[in-house]
């Protein structure tokens, strides 16, 4: 027969399939013997023939030997990974770590901040703010008449308004106080939701006079009446008005707030349908198709100038800030995700580089190994295999644990995180997110690992060789290697430490805040009285029987109310006017009414004047006590008793004077983390409030409370009950949260770099061993040696101090939102990062030198 | 005593060999081959050709090598018709008592069949 050149070829081809070990060592024999076999077959069908059987024995073996193969390396890189356990153990507790931290936290980040809003087309949904800088408001809220206006604006599709909104159910067991939200008719339409069950409102309902409606919320269906589809249409008591159930909305509405109960038709009353003055509604909108958030602004900057233009009124305002409504939603959580998803990149950078140099210095021992096995004639192949197979059982291994870690990571952040974020709660592990950050490590570990292993089966095998056999110097390109990335980890860890110290300092400066009153033993309620079955005489009867009751109570101490303990981003508060003075005070002075024990429960000292007492009746002189921040902006070394003040125009007819009678203590009621606002304070008897806080000191108050109201009316429920620690807890937990995080976080960045730097200092300390002996027998002292290691570390973590310090200082801006009382180059966090630091890496370094020197000795 | 106990466990874990694992092992059981003269010695004996394809040869003969039951030769036995492309085999003791015991294994077997009946015995 002929030289079988096709069969050959075809077969050559076949053989492919086998791995390329099998190939390098029997290809030319499997040939040959194909060869010879071909040949003596008896004719074409027999060859042919002959050929389907040896193709088919190929397809069958070829898949088992490389299975063969694998098992074959896995076997070999699990012993070799048991040989070195500490190597492996810290190597998958550094990938796990990064991994856990990063998958935990950018599984919040991608719920909280990334995930869209679940209405149709969330993108051209945005908020409508007014810019109010005299009165210090760079959002404010708006009005009736403007959001009108705003519906004429052509980048819109449709304009909604929404406020606030508490009823009282009544007709089951116990009232219940519900909150909820009044919107415009179209508000649904306009967030693109439509009703889970029943219908949407009609634009006739905010007519006055309509039959009152409300779509209750799915969570109040569910936990109220059962998921009972027949409640659409049915009749229910609310505030003592009957309203009828237009439907339930879907249970992913969660706007303008998280937990509401229901919807009802916005009612606004004639007065309210043409005051541009007040400022009580808000406004969210959706832009037309195509329109930019960008385009809407500068259409709206122009419409606002052509408004302001009309109404005189509005030339204090500077036109609207259009924000989407998704950022507008995550706002106040957004600087400090953002903060922390930086940290934990940086730790993923840390961990990263911590792999790299381990399997670096993995590769650069093992290269004496790769020159031998090449100088024996086995082919780079296999070592190269080898040195693959281990990293990927390392990344396998640290990866499930890792993927474990993230599943406990997510579940810690949700354990830590404070209740005031709520859209954390819905965060699950993000399986994505998992998978791209073990693919971001395990490249980083293999571009590392490999990369030198590669270089290092091209070298000449003389040089590995020889510097092999000269053992120190050997390994000089990986050291460098593995220290410059160590003093990256440190430059890293230093910035998040910093980073920290400021958090903790900005804590600390807050802590010691004096709140300038006394909130121990004190408990606080909500209470809202319907206005229906409250006008102004009975809401201020109320109010002042139950303090009469809760004063008289066995075990309370002292009681009080204010219409609003704590003083939210937009207080009530108006301009007002001093009498005298020309000008009208544009800086808004907050209004609350409160009981005239107020000011000696709560501990608030007068500073001058008199605070309220019994005298102060309805029909009696209006008066009003100021807060010492007013007294100083507006008489400075002045006196401000006996002043009257107005809020609204001066010469507006029934314009009402207050009478200032006296300057009591500043408080940090908006927040320790908040300026003092002016404030000013009125009697409840000259002004009926209907929404309170009341505040009880003493034990047993919230059984007291609630058996006090029952007596008084048992229709009346109580919003909310907790102790006034626990309420300022809530105001500072983001706070909390994010320096609580940070911190960990920051401390988790120097565990990881010591543990790289004492990997190092191990692997150096082993290198030169041999040199340090030499040292020894020459007469060297323990001393030396150690101080030779000493004076490294310091050089190394010199320089990665510095770099640190320098990065801090760029990065500080980031953080310049979250500080409080300490500047953003506060020396102070900086010098205790940077010895903080330093400690970590002089204890990593004194172990493995002390070792060194044990085994040396 | 424990030792050997324990070497001869080790061996009982090879067995039952694959066909073509045990075929090569009886092939070299009379005399180093190369990989050529395995194949064609296999094809005589079992009167099949086709009972053995190179690849699977040399697959077989590799994990024979891994495993320890053959070795391969650094000198060449017939230095006069040699092809220095051809590698030569030998048995391992090893590889001489594992064959063996699946020898007997197969015996055992045969003899189960014979007295079962299966089998008439041969006069």
């Amino acid at each position: 027969m002929r030289e079988p050149v096709v069969a050959l070829w075809l077969y050559r081809w076949l053989l492919k399939l086998y791995p390329a070990q099998f190939r390098e060592d029997y290809e030319c024999e499997v040939l040959s013997v194909f060869a010879r076999e071909w040949s003596i077959q008896p004719g074409r069908a027999a060859a042919l023939w002959y050929f389907i059987t040896i193709a088919t024995a190929v397809l069958i073996d070829a898949p088992r030997e490389h299975l063969a193969l694998l098992a074959s390396d896995l076997r070999h890189a699990l012993r070799r990974s048991l040989r070195s356990p500490w190597f492996t153990l810290v190597a998958v507790a550094t990938l796990a770590l990064g991994m856990g931290v990063n998958s935990a936290l950018f599984s919040v980040v991608k719920s909280v901040l990334l995930q869209k809003l679940p209405y149709a087309q969330p993108d051209e949904l945005v908020r409508v703010w007014i810019r109010n800088p005299r009165q210090g408001y760079e959002h404010d809220i708006s009005n009736w008449p403007r959001m009108q206006d705003w519906r004429r604006a052509s980048c819109f599709q449709s304009v909604a308004g929404f406020t606030g909104a508490r009823l009282i159910l009544t007709g089951g067991v116990e009232p219940l106080q519900l909150h909820g939200a009044q919107v415009t008719a179209n508000f649904f339409a306009t967030m693109g939701v439509r009703p889970f069950l029943g219908h949407d409102f009609e634009s006739g309902d905010e007519a006055p006079g309509r039959p009152r409606k409300v779509i209750l919320s799915h969570a109040l269906w569910l936990s109220r009446f059962g998921g009972d589809r027949a409640m659409v249409g049915r009749p229910l008591q609310l505030n003592g008005d009957s309203y009828e159930v237009a439907g339930v909305a879907p249970p992913e509405m969660r706007f303008p707030e998280r937990d509401l109960d229901f919807w009802t038709p916005l009612l606004v009353d004639d007065r309210g349908r043409r005051s541009r003055g007040a400022f009580w509604l808000n406004v969210a909108a959706r832009l037309r198709d195509g329109v930019t958030l960008r385009q809407a602004q500068s259409q709206m900057d122009a419409y606002s100038r052509a408004l302001a233009d009309q109404h005189p009124e509005d030339r204090d305002l500077d036109g609207v800030t259009l924000e989407s409504l998704q950022d507008d939603l995550t706002g106040p959580i957004r600087p400090g995700l953002t903060i922390l998803t930086g940290a934990v990149v940086f730790i993923l950078f840390i961990c990263c580089a911590n792999i790299a140099a381990m399997l670096s210095a993995r590769t650069a021992d093992r290269m004496q190994e790769l020159s031998i096995r090449a100088a024996l004639g086995a082919g780079r192949g296999r070592a190269v295999r080898h040195l693959l197979t281990e990293s990927l059982l390392l990344f396998i291994v640290g990866g499930a644990v890792g993927i474990a870690a993230a599943y406990a990571g997510v579940a810690i952040l949700l354990r830590l995180a404070p209740p005031e974020l709520p859209q954390l709660q819905d965060t699950k592990l993000d399986v994505s997110v998992a998978a791209f950050t073990l693919a971001v490590s395990a490249a980083a570990g293999l571009i590392f690992g490999l990369l030198p292993a590669l270089q290092a089966s091209r070298l000449d095998l003389v040089r590995n060789l020889r510097q092999g056999a000269r053992g120190a110097a050997g390994h000089l390109d990986s050291r460098r290697f593995r220290t410059a990335l160590t003093i990256g980890e440190m430059a890293l860890a230093m910035i998040l430490l910093t980073g920290a110290w400021l958090l903790i300092r900005s804590f600390q400066q807050m802590e010691q805040v004096t709140p300038g009153y006394d909130a121990r033993d004190v408990s606080i309620a909500t209470m809202q009285l319907p206005r229906p079955k409250y006008p102004d005489a009975q809401a201020i009867g109320f109010y002042t029987k139950l303090i009469d009751r809760l004063q008289h109570a066995p075990g309370i101490e002292d009681a009080a109310e204010i219409s609003n303990f704590f003083l939210g981003r937009l207080p009530d508060s108006a301009t007002f006017s001093i009498e005298g003075r020309t000008e009208k005070i544009t800086v808004p002075l907050t209004i609350d009414t409160v009981t005239p024990e107020f000011f000696s429960m709560m501990k608030i000292p007068l500073l001058r004047g008199r605070f309220f007492n019994a005298e102060d009746k309805a029909e009696s002189q209006p008066v009003i006590l100021i807060n010492s921040t007013t007294a100083r902006r507006y008489w400075p070394g002045g006196n401000p008793l006996g002043h009257r003040i107005t809020f609204g125009d001066i010469g507006a007819n029934g314009a009402r004077w207050y009478t200032i009678v006296g300057v009591v203590g500043d408080t940090t009621r908006a927040g320790a983390d908040e300026p003092v606002f002016t404030e000013s304070y009125v009697p409840l008897a000259q002004s009926a409030t209907r929404g309170m806080d009341i505040l009880i000191r003493g034990s047993g108050a919230q059984s007291i409370l609630k058996a006090a109201v029952r007596e008084l009316d048992p229709n009346q429920p109580i919003l909310h009950f907790t102790t006034l620690d626990a309420a300022q807890d809530d105001q500072t937990a983001l706070r909390r949260f994010t320096t609580f995080l940070l911190t960990l976080f920051a401390l988790t960045a120097a565990a990881i770099t010591g543990a790289g730097l004492y990997g190092l200092i191990s692997y150096l300390v082993t290198q030169r061993q041999q040199e340090f002996g030499i040292r020894f027998a020459l007469g060297a002292r323990a001393r030396d040696v150690f101080g030779i290691l000493v004076r490294r570390v310091l050089a190394m973590a010199s320089i990665g101090l510095a770099l640190g310090a320098v990065g801090a200082l760029g990065m500080s801006r980031l953080l310049s939102a979250l500080l409080f009382g300490v500047g953003r180059f506060d020396a102070v966090s900086y010098l205790a990062a940077a010895s903080g630091l330093l400690l970590v890496c002089l204890i990593a370094a004194v172990f493995p030198a002390i070792r060194a020197m044990a085994r040396i000795l | 005593m424990a030792r050997r106990a324990a070497d001869e466990l080790d061996l009982e874990d090879f067995l039952p060999l694959h066909r073509d694992t045990f075929q090569i092992l009886v092939s070299l059981a009379d005399g180093d081959r190369h990989g050529y003269s395995i194949l064609r010695d296999i094809a005589e004996r079992t009167g099949d050709p086709r009972s053995i394809t190179p690849s699977t040869l040399y697959s077989s003969i590799h994990r024979l090598l891994e495993s320890g039951l053959i070795k391969e030769l650094h000198e060449r036995p017939n230095r006069d018709q040699d092809d220095a492309r051809r590698r030569y085999y030998r048995l391992t003791p090893l590889g001489r008592r594992v064959a063996e015991l699946e020898a007997r294994r197969l015996e055992r077997l045969l003899r189960d069949a014979r007295s079962g009946g299966l089998l008439q015995r041969r006069r």
